[in-house]
């Protein structure tokens, strides 16, 4: 069982990093994310719980931020795909970082929201698909046409 | 994109520093935090699966079935002795054996009545304790089948079928996102005359808003199973909290079994299934992802509900623990029985042990099992199908897998129609798609009708048409029918293009194109089904043909229903209709 006096400070420490990158991918803004994953750690601050584990910590953080992000994305739908202009303002790298992301900022949801946790964040599908309340396969399929659509865009034939 | 590219772009996503700093502040209120220790891309979690050592063996099995039947005689001969008495609890049956009968409430007190809460005291008191058996109970079981087809997996997919119309759940639109809410739902009722969708609730200007007193949405239950319509009364099983203010539903209470009143005007808790902890278990993260403690199933069969529900909870040692309930109860008796129940039972991080599916056909119930983890309990319930007799409590495991039991299938002449998990390939291009199969009951053989093949990493289906399952619409009286996709068409955002319709004996009827829906393709629109969605009734397809904006498909279940006969569809002459004019 972790034991931590501030488990919201702990898990900031941590996974802020993480929220914010699950967060973006969830919504493709860099704004609503950061508002998505630091009202996810306000809140566990308010009503701190107890986990057993970072594993649990980490997934706990996760869920709710793709909770919030359903939220927002539910009455911002079209916010959501046109954020690109954000990915603008991101710092020059070195290779086409920018663009990927700004294709993620265009990908749909489910899909973003599947292909992260899975390739960044590593759950397997059976896991992304307890976390995001959806059928396994239908994972599988978000990720399939995640992957094809990024893809898709950057390798066009 | 090389996945390493993709992470690294995503990693490129961090809090800048001032941000941060303002963070941590205002997280911080003169508490002293340690610094973290581990690195957080390790924070994996393992996942057990369940040994194939624990598998049930023949032996087992047969010496479950000669118990489960003893057990059932001994309970019916109890009832009759106790019944000719007219004492409505008595005789104590196993505490935790394969078989027990169950003492459920007369269903005729009102839910909110003071009365109602002294009998909740009193079961509170005899938490997994002995079960008794009630007056009037009895083995009758009528000529009504099951409803299976307009059932699919969660509770706002099912619809029932009344003379005077439909009854269905809505996700409430004011509260759908956080994990709780996700499954509070407005009780709705589609009238067959008027067409018009309206609360179940009769209450004048009523706002639906929640409150105990609207049977639509009232907050007093939190709803598990959509509604069942049995002999002039609708039906569901509920989480009822203790403390009424747990808006979330997550602190201890009761699964009841609720009737409602067929027009709104009440609703009274026919029967107590069992107790559920608080969900300690889900607010502490135990269970990773959150998910609600409790779950449940539920139908009509042979005149009776058939109910499976399963509970969670954390205890203050740290072991994650679950039971589950298995049994019936009789409508015209007011009295019910548990068949197979289990508590405390231990079980691992693979997720939670408990029932999947639940469908009745003819002398037999149908459930789809998952057995988690550590999972060791008196029934020695393991993963997969099994079948139970209505008639004399024989338990029969039809398949067996280590792996993720369908959690939906539809049952037609002794036959089974379930969904079996592939897992193919790994790392970027890991997917899991279904193969659909076929079980006969009586042949006792399986058989798969519709594979997905992955050589050439495009799904191509076996009869090489080189169109991909985009699943099943429905499994009706008449025919099996799938979605099918052409992956050449995602590009445009609609790859759904052909119906096909099996046959239950797995032959390919008819290819039917999707030629009315194409249209839908110009506004951005993705049709996605979800399964089952036929009415044994008309054999129709029904319900649950999802129309919404590509991407949202995970966040709407509404009521969207295009519906078209099988035979239409199998004539050539398909003529789509909204069931209901006033569809959203």
């Amino acid at each position: 069982m972790l034991n931590q006096e501030n488990i919201a400070l702990y898990a900031f420490r941590k996974f802020g990093d993480t929220a914010l990158q699950a967060a973006y991918c969830a919504t493709g803004s860099r704004e609503d994310a950061e508002d998505i994953a630091q009202e996810v750690f306000f809140a566990l601050h308010r009503k701190p719980v107890q986990f057993e584990s970072d594993a649990h910590l980490k997934a706990y953080i996760l869920r709710a931020v793709m909770n919030r992000a359903k939220n927002l994305r539910k009455s911002l739908w079209s916010r959501m795909r046109t954020d690109v202009e954000d990915i603008a303002d991101l710092p020059a790298e070195p290779d086409n970082s920018a663009e990927i992301l700004a294709l993620i900022a265009a990908l749909p949801q489910p899909y973003s929201a599947a292909v992260y946790l899975h390739d960044c964040a590593g759950y397997k599908i059976r896991e992304i698909a307890e976390m995001l309340d959806a059928r396994p396969n239908t994972v599988s399929a978000w990720l399939r046409r995640g992957h094809q659509r990024l893809r898709m865009e950057l390798e066009p034939e | 994109m090389k996945k390493a590219a993709y992470r690294y772009a995503v990693s490129t996503v961090r809090w800048d520093a001032e941000k941060r700093l303002s963070i941590e502040a205002a997280l911080r209120q003169n508490v002293k935090v340690p610094e973290p220790i581990d690195d957080p891309d390790e924070a994996f979690i393992e996942t057990d699966l369940l040994s194939m050592d624990d598998v049930m063996t023949e032996e087992d099995m047969r010496m479950e079935r000669k118990r489960i039947r003893r057990n059932v005689l001994i309970a019916v001969l109890t009832a009759a002795v106790l019944g000719a008495g007219g004492i409505t609890a008595a005789v104590a049956m196993q505490r935790r054996g394969s078989v027990q009968v169950d003492q459920t409430s007369s269903g005729a007190e009102d839910s909110r009545s003071a009365e109602s809460q002294a009998e909740r005291s009193a079961a509170e008191q005899t938490h997994t304790a002995d079960r008794v058996v009630g007056e009037g109970f009895s083995l009758h079981l009528t000529d009504q089948q099951d409803e299976q087809g307009m059932r699919g997996y969660y509770p706002e997919e099912c619809l029932t079928e009344s003379e005077q119309g439909y009854y269905y759940l809505k996700k409430r639109d004011w509260d759908v996102g956080s994990r709780a809410s996700e499954r509070t739902y407005t009780m709705m009722f589609a009238d067959k005359e008027s067409d018009a969708l309206v609360p179940l609730c009769n209450r004048p200007n009523c706002l639906h808003d929640g409150s105990e007193f609207c049977t639509a949405t009232t907050l007093t239950y939190r709803l598990k199973t959509g509604p069942v319509w049995l002999d002039g009364y609708v039906y569901a099983v509920a989480k009822k909290p203790d403390d009424r203010g747990d808006v979330d539903g997550y602190g201890e209470g009761k699964i009841v079994l609720l009737r409602y009143e067929p027009d709104g005007t009440g609703i009274t808790e026919a029967a107590e299934i069992m107790d559920s902890p608080a969900d300690s278990a889900s607010q502490s993260g135990r269970m990773r992802f959150g998910l609600e403690a409790d779950e449940a199933k539920l139908i009509a069969h042979r005149g009776k509900l058939w109910y499976a529900a399963g509970v969670q909870e954390l205890p203050s040692d740290g072991r994650a623990l679950c039971g589950y309930r298995m049994g019936f109860y009789d409508p015209e008796t007011g009295q019910g029985s548990t068949l197979l129940s289990a508590d405390g039972q231990e079980y691992g991080f693979g997720g939670r042990s408990g029932f999947r599916a639940l469908a009745g056909e003819g002398d037999y119930i149908y459930f789809s099992f998952d057995a988690k983890g550590r999972w060791d309990e008196p029934n020695k319930l393991r993963t997969g199908l099994w079948q139970l007799s209505c008639t004399d409590g024989g338990l029969t495991r039809l398949t067996e897998t280590n792996d993720t039991p369908p959690d939906r299938f539809t049952v037609n002449g002794g036959k089974i129609f379930y969904p079996k998990q592939v897992e193919v390939r790994s790392g970027m291009d890991a997917e899991i798609y279904d193969d659909y199969m076929i079980y006969d009951t009586e042949t006792r053989t399986e058989t798969c009708i519709m594979r997905h093949t992955d050589d050439t990493g495009s799904f191509v289906t076996p009869t090489g048409h080189g169109l991909g399952i985009g699943g099943v619409v429905a499994a009706g009286r008449d025919a099996i029918c799938f979605l099918m996709s052409d992956p050449n068409e995602f590009a445009n955002g609609y790859d759904a293009v052909e119906l096909w319709l099996y046959d239950w004996d797995g032959t390919l009827l008819k290819r039917a194109p999707l030629d009315p829906y194409l249209e839908w393709k110009t506004h951005g629109e993705e049709l996605h089904a979800v399964w089952p969605e036929a009415t044994e009734e008309a054999n129709t397809l029904m319900a649950r043909v999802h129309i919404g904006r590509s991407g949202e498909v995970f966040l709407r279940y509404a009521l969207f229903d295009y519906a078209c006969s099988m035979e239409d569809i199998l004539s050539g002459k398909a003529e789509w209709k909204p069931a209901f004019r006033n569809a959203e």
